[in-house]
């Protein structure tokens, strides 16, 4: 299955790109993409949220092909 | 309720105006030239649009179902500000002034924490810093 991910904000600028595509050869969780994610890119995972198909989800939430993952560090609007 | 021009006080206040209200509170939040003894020199907000958009919508349709208010609107800024420049606006139309200000601390306090918006502040001393949540009340 085919996996958008998304990047904001300081994760944008680590992974140096808006967004890129996943392939899993099976069924993966949202913590296996960030594991995966981790060593990709040297991000620091702890304390980001993750949006899949813009709502908020746990780590143990399972992927569908064609889900669109935002990683998201702690926001600071307002 | 995401923008990337300057917020003009005046048009946001006449934009859409309800004529049944009687008291308007706002909050409006402002770029500072300081943080943590640091001296600011500009700030650039990243967004995740159409995700803010929902979140904020969310938040003023909550706000409006547990407060006795009639409306609650809000707009936030987001690309490069200069300092003094308006970042956030919230606006709560109510007939009683204690619910409104209540209701504009809540929205403010849920923005804050609940909308994919970043900040980022660039310094004086040509140093620059992605900010997480403050947490301050």
């Amino acid at each position: 299955m085919k996996i958008e991910v998304r990047y904001f904000a300081q994760l944008r600028e680590t992974a140096g790109m808006d967004s890129e595509n996943i392939e899993f050869k099976s069924s993966a969780t949202v913590m296996e993409l960030l594991d995966r994610l981790k060593d990709a890119h040297r991000i620091e995972i702890r304390g980001l949220s993750v949006a899949v198909n813009e709502e908020f989800v746990s780590q143990d939430t399972a992927l569908k092909d064609g889900d669109s993952v935002a990683l998201l560090p702690p926001v600071s609007g307002g | 309720m995401i923008t990337k021009d300057v917020i003009d006080l005046n048009r946001f206040l006449n934009m859409d105006a309800d004529p049944a209200s009687g008291a308007s509170v706002f909050f409006v939040g402002k770029v500072r030239n300081h943080h943590d003894g640091k001296e600011v020199k500009l700030l650039y907000y990243d967004c995740f649009e159409s995700m803010a958009i929902k979140q904020m919508k969310r938040i003023l349709d909550r706000a409006e179902k547990t407060f006795p208010i009639y409306r609650a609107r809000a707009l936030h800024r987001i690309g490069r500000l200069e300092i003094g420049e308006i970042a956030v606006i919230v606006e709560v139309s109510s007939a009683h002034r204690a619910e409104a200000f209540e209701a504009c601390r809540a929205i403010i306090n849920e923005i804050k924490h609940e909308v994919p918006i970043w900040k980022k502040e660039v310094y004086a001393n040509g140093k620059e810093e992605w900010i997480s949540c403050e947490h301050r009340p």
